[in-house]
């Protein structure tokens, strides 16, 4: 039988382990490949059809094969010879649920799904995974989209990003708050770094650090003296009038003002992005869509704004000393009343009033 | 709410016309509207009394009454915002010393004690000023002695000096430049009426003379509501006085431009001669008003400059001083234009109709009114700067990369520039106007190219932005950084449940259910069901947050009012407590003697006193910020 055919496979024709081996070893060659008949005709092992036919349905029984269908054609991929090994002694319905786990690839799947699909009882369900998850087959992973749904996953994959998350998560799922402040701290930075000019020296050598030092120096001066109020007498020795603001400095102790408009200079996305990268704080890969939900959250929190048509640039919002934790505020916020716990029980000739206020008395010491 | 602002109200009205007036205040405020027989029977007054106070209560324009034509009674209610207005009387004056000088700020002090006052009476008390000095102190110190309305009672102490007012010619000059300035207005009889009464008529009158058929369908409702608005339009304001137009057609022909404010106050009283000269000038083109003209302050125009400076506020907040002042001259420009925040006569159909008919300021116009003394090279950086010379290589991507070289040439941009060419003026004003309307917060709108660049201001979305920033500035302090992401979230996206809140925060569910609880309390943010099926079962419902502006707004705003009521009371327990010590010190003997009567303790605790109080209505005038925000700038 062996004479009518010629080339390699001819010779081997005899045995049909090795051209099981053969078959086996051309197709692990590529993980997660599939092949369909005809490729694997195409590689002229088998001698025709039927041989080939026999060869898979021997490979698929030995969990070699797994046996698979795409665009209404079946089809084969290999599968790693030691899970192959474990396979063969597993129980009937463990091998149904590995299959149905195996089928969903990187993103996982739900407890449910696999009963709805095995149609297996719960208990032997519950059995079989557990059984499947001691021999380290499948592991139990957190679908961020449903923490709360039990998502199974073979042993070896990783999840899938849409279900492990980005790289905003840890291992477990949950959003990594520490590293997403670092990357936010560093960010802010970065850009803020690029959003203001520094000041020109004031003429005559006066910084504005300096002009405030000497400001309050002579308010204190005038304090000392007598009790004339501070502002005359700041007034008389023609100090310039005390700013609305106290905007933060810049690193040589000078105001910080904008960029003449119409400046393009100002950080985007791809820019902060490449920063990020080349900051090496993050391990992953960051995508440029889990950089913007980051940015965004910067802008909530009031740190950054938008510039330029259609805000694709980003600029520090001007930040101001003493605003850091607690916000510019306003007349209520900083008043007693504005954080009373018991504001809601305070009238005229009630148990808590304007006369015996304790909030009051703390506030007006202060 | 409004238990909260008639109690502030009554306060105010206790504090600077006594205990009568505000017992009247008081049951109005209550009870609202009232004929003269139930107000007796609710106060337990007597009918003398009563009049005595509703009189007194008229003049300051605090209760309106009606006297409809079919019945005989009056109706007396009172008029709430002019009540409120009571606390803002210091800022007012101070804006109108600002903008006109210290006399005009004095006229204004007067008009805010008096209410309403004749010219001719006005006319006549200065005149009496000038000759008996004493008599008049003490009734213009009476409203800073009080205290209460000016949140800076220091700055006003000046008025005694400065309110005096050389003649006739020079009160009706400052009182007009008032009337054309729209600080001031002419009082009709109709200010004297509840805006409900006059609505009444209106109704009536447009019913009967122009729809004698009734009203039909959607389109004859609107044409009535227009024909409505109109006549009452022309009832409240009359149809002679347009104070807008008027204002703009005088400037030109004496040469009159809005720095001659900026001089008067830098010249001050001090400068007796330079005063005259203008005054005399001005006589000459400055029609003499009607000696019986009554006039009173307008505080719809008052809150127009209030906004102003918020607006100049934010921008220095933001952008820096130099372009702050900038701004401020453009909005010192635009206030001409703009009689009040919030035109209820003058409903647009939509935006774009709004904004077509938004008033615009050109480049030169903001250029000329600028103070000369002002480095417009300042604030801005100039590394774009062609009188920098090394332009060539100092494209923006070059200073990008090098934070240092932009700074180097500032150094050498201001150096060189330091006394502003005119064409140097230009090119930087223009440039901190470009940054203005770049900035994320829009402060201003390019709206041509007519005279070097036209500009105008969105008020309107300006007015939300700063009411939406006191309310997160508030939630802020309050609730914390975090609070403050997870409004702007609701704010951007609207409603959401807890879930998609945390991934969009890049959050833990549990770190922001307290906050969120939290702040539910409180009635910032709120909860609304949706039910997946009718059971309404809570298992099965959707719970979403979501943040409602207006309501907020409410809850700060009445929350404000009860605040400043105990800001009011706290003070005044604050002097009940040594208030043997101050009728010591307020006798006539020891009054300039205080050295030699005064123990060193008793000194000790008046000057204590003294800084509580002032801290009390420093943050009382804070929180009159906070209303006016919240209230006057015209969010509907």
């Amino acid at each position: 039988m062996a004479a009518t055919s010629s080339g390699p496979s001819a010779i081997s024709s005899s045995s049909y382990p090795t051209k099981r081996d053969q078959l086996y070893d051309y197709c692990a060659t590529i993980p997660g490949a599939l092949f369909n008949q005809e490729d694997l005709e195409n590689l002229h092992i088998a001698r025709d059809t039927k041989e080939l036919m026999q060869i898979c349905q021997e490979l698929v029984s030995n969990q070699l094969f797994q046996l698979l269908q795409w665009d209404g054609d079946v089809c084969w991929k290999a599968r790693p010879q030691d899970i192959a090994t474990k396979l063969t002694t597993l129980s009937r319905d463990e091998l149904l649920v590995y299959q149905c786990v195996e089928s969903l690839g990187t993103t996982g799947i739900w407890t449910r799904a696999i009963r709805a699909k095995t149609n297996l009882h719960d208990k032997s369900l519950n059995k079989a995974i557990k059984s499947l998850e001691t021999s380290r087959l499948i592991k139990s992973i957190r679908n961020v989209k449903n923490p709360s749904r039990k998502t199974y996953m073979l042993y070896h994959l990783v999840p899938s990003e849409d279900i492990a998350g980005g790289p905003w998560h840890d291992e477990n799922g949950e959003f990594d708050i520490d590293l997403i402040n670092t990357v936010a701290d560093l960010i802010w930075n970065y850009v803020h770094a690029k959003s203001w000019v520094e000041a020109p020296r004031i003429k005559g050598g006066r910084d504005m650090a300096d002009a405030i030092k000497r400001r309050k120096d002579a308010v204190a001066a005038a304090a000392a003296a007598q009790q004339t109020p501070p502002t005359s007498l700041a007034a008389a020795l023609e100090l310039p009038p005390s700013p609305r603001f106290k905007p933060a400095l810049g690193p040589s102790n000078r105001v910080l003002i904008p960029y003449p408009p119409g400046y393009r200079g100002y950080p985007n996305l791809p820019t902060i992005s490449d920063f990020v990268r080349e900051s090496g704080v993050v391990m992953v890969e960051i995508h440029e869509a889990d950089l913007k939900h980051l940015l965004d959250n910067l802008v909530y929190d009031g740190r950054l704004e938008r510039m330029g048509v259609g805000g694709h640039m980003y600029r520090s919002v001007r930040p101001m000393e003493g605003e850091e934790d607690v916000g510019p505020g306003n007349g209520l916020a900083e008043a007693p009343c504005g954080r009373c716990p018991v504001f809601v029980l305070c009238e005229e000739g009630g148990p808590v009033n304007a006369r015996n206020c304790v909030y009051f008395e703390e506030w007006l010491k202060t | 709410m409004a238990q909260n602002l008639s109690e502030l109200c009554t306060l105010l009205v206790d504090d600077l016309y006594g205990g009568l007036s505000s017992t009247v205040f008081s049951v109005l405020a209550r009870l609202g509207r009232l004929p003269l027989n139930a107000l007796k029977h609710h106060s337990d007054l007597s009918a003398k009394q009563l009049k005595h106070a509703l009189v007194v209560l008229i003049q300051q324009h605090l209760v309106l009454h009606n006297t409809s034509e079919d019945e005989e009674t009056t109706y007396y209610e009172v008029h709430w915002s002019n009540a409120y207005a009571l606390v803002r009387s210091g800022k007012i004056i101070k804006l109108c010393e600002d903008r006109f000088g210290e006399s005009a700020g004095g006229i204004i002090s007067n008009l805010l004690l008096l209410g309403h006052a004749k010219v001719k009476d006005l006319a006549e008390a200065y005149n009496v000023a000038v000759k008996k000095h004493n008599e008049i102190d003490p009734e213009a110190n009476h409203i800073n002695g009080e205290g209460l309305p000016n949140g800076v009672g220091k700055d006003t102490h000046s008025n005694g000096a400065g309110s005096h007012i050389r003649s006739v010619g020079e009160l009706h000059r400052i009182l007009n430049e008032l009337i054309q300035a729209g600080y001031v207005r002419p009082v009709r009889d109709i200010h004297f009426r509840p805006t409900a009464d006059i609505t009444a008529d209106a109704e009536q009158i447009v019913k009967r003379e122009k729809f004698p058929g009734g009203i039909k369908g959607p389109k004859g409702k609107a044409d009535f509501a227009e024909e409505v608005n109109n006549l009452k339009r022309k009832w409240i304001e009359g149809d002679d006085e347009k104070p807008v137009t008027n204002g703009v057609k005088r400037r030109p022909a004496n040469g009159y431009a809005p720095q001659s404010h900026k001089r008067a106050r830098l010249n001050g009283a001090s400068n007796g001669v330079n005063g005259h000269f203008d005054s005399d000038s001005d006589d000459e083109l400055t029609p003499i008003l009607d000696q019986e003209l009554v006039v009173r302050v307008n505080y719809d125009k008052c809150n127009v400059g209030l906004r102003n400076q918020q607006l100049v506020t934010l921008a220095a907040r933001y952008i820096g001083e130099t372009t702050a002042t900038v701004y401020e001259t453009l909005l010192t420009l635009l206030e001409q234009k703009i009689p009040r925040c919030h035109d209820e006569y003058n409903e647009f159909e939509d935006e774009e109709a709004e904004l077509k008919a938004l008033p615009s300021i050109t480049l030169f116009q903001v250029v000329n009114a600028l103070d000369p003394e002002l480095d417009l090279s300042a604030g801005i950086s100039l590394s774009q700067d062609v009188s920098n010379g090394t332009t060539g290589d100092n494209t923006p991507d070059a200073t990008d990369l090098d934070g240092i070289g932009g700074y180097t040439n500032g150094v050498n941009g201001s150096a060189s520039s330091t006394p502003n060419t005119a064409r140097d003026r230009m090119k930087y004003a223009e440039q901190h106007l470009k940054l203005l309307a770049e900035d994320p917060r829009k402060f201003i709108l390019r709206a041509g190219g007519r005279g070097g660049g036209e500009w105008q201001v969105n008020f309107r979305q300006l007015t939300n932005k700063l009411v939406q920033f006191e309310i997160e500035n508030t939630i802020m302090a309050r609730f914390g950084s975090l609070a403050i992401r997870l409004v702007r979230i609701l704010c951007d996206k609207g409603k959401l449940d807890e879930k998609a809140v945390a991934n969009i925060g890049l959050l833990k569910q549990k770190d922001i259910r307290s906050t969120f609880t939290a702040m539910q309390e409180a009635g910032f943010v709120e909860l609304q069901e949706v039910p997946k099926d009718t059971a309404r079962q809570p298992s099965r419902t959707i719970f979403l947050w979501f943040f409602d502006q207006d309501r907020c707004r409410r809850v700060i705003l009445a929350e404000t009012y009860k605040a400043m009521a105990r800001l009011i009371q706290r003070a005044n327990v604050e002097k009940e407590k040594i208030q043997p010590l101050l009728d010591k010190a307020e006798r006539t003997d020891v009054v300039g003697n205080e050295d030699k009567y005064l123990l060193a303790k008793e000194r000790q605790i008046l000057r204590l006193w003294r800084s509580t109080e002032e801290k009390l209505l420093t943050q009382l005038g804070r929180q009159d910020d906070l209303v006016s925000i919240l209230r006057d700038y015209g969010v509907s």
